[in-house]
């Protein structure tokens, strides 16, 4: 299983900010885990990374954000598969995490 | 006016290749569904507007109880849309590639919404003015096959 303090980000703060909602709710970590390992079944190569980042006070408090550096069809392959786990999963809980695979660019286009 | 006029302004802007034109298309992109499933709300789930913030949050935990996917897809809309609007440090390159995935997520919730409009679950069809619907539906099936 995936361990979700490999998606801990580095920065000082930000890093303070996830540990505090994964003790607030520890029974996210579970979840996170099931999710990235979904996404590095599909997606090819992604990034994956938790953060706190709100727009509004009712936004989840946790983000796992899923970066898939793909040409964008196969992206929207991967994206309607990863929809089929992720959408009907009854361990997805909307008001603590938002999951979201993230278009990031074909590599070819890169550099 | 509909919500869905803002495709043609977004698809308009697609010409110009540049961060501020880029940042307001995945706006137009979220207010195009965001307006549309707002209207689907109102006229066949009951949905009362309270003109305040948190509609954006009411619209997609109804568009939920009929399609948890699209909803899902209009979170993710606003997702873009709040970093376009509001993180300025976001690299251009990072916004630019942001553009194509707000442009599909817009078509799909549009062309789903216009389906469950069409099936007609509730009395009294959803008004559409015959021009909006007319060119409106183009371009929703202009950017499905722009993306197919």
């Amino acid at each position: 299983m995936v361990a979700v303090t490999q998606l801990i980000p580095k920065d000082p703060e930000e890093q303070a900010s996830v540990l505090t909602v994964l003790r607030e709710h520890p029974e996210l970590r579970e979840f996170i885990a099931r999710a990235t390992e979904q996404a590095l079944e599909i997606f090819t190569d992604p990034e994956i990374h938790l953060d706190t980042v709100r727009y509004d006070e009712w936004d989840p408090p946790l983000n796992l954000i899923i970066r898939a550096p793909m040409p964008f069809d196969q992206f929207e392959r991967a994206f309607d598969l990863y929809m089929k786990w992720l959408s009907p999963n009854p361990d997805y809980d909307r008001d603590l995490i938002l999951v979201f695979p993230q278009f990031w660019g074909d590599p070819k286009d890169r550099d | 006016m509909r919500g869905r006029n803002f495709l043609a302004v977004a698809l308009y802007l697609d010409d110009q290749d540049d961060e501020a034109f880029h940042r307001t298309q995945i706006g137009r992109y979220y207010y195009a569904a965001y307006l549309e499933a707002r209207l689907f709300c109102e006229r066949a789930l009951d949905f009362e507007r309270t003109r305040q913030s948190q509609e954006h949050r009411r619209v997609p935990q109804l568009i939920s109880t009929i399609d948890q996917d699209r909803a899902d897809n209009l979170t993710f809309l606003r997702k873009y849309r709040n970093t376009a609007d509001y993180d300025l440090d976001v690299s251009a390159e990072t916004i630019a590639r942001n553009v194509p995935q707000a442009e599909l997520l817009a078509a799909r919730i549009i062309a789903r919404l216009d389906a469950l409009a069409a099936a007609n679950p509730r009395p009294g069809p959803i008004p559409t003015d015959a021009h909006v619907r007319h060119t409106s539906a183009g371009l929703v099936v202009a950017a499905l096959r722009r993306n197919a």
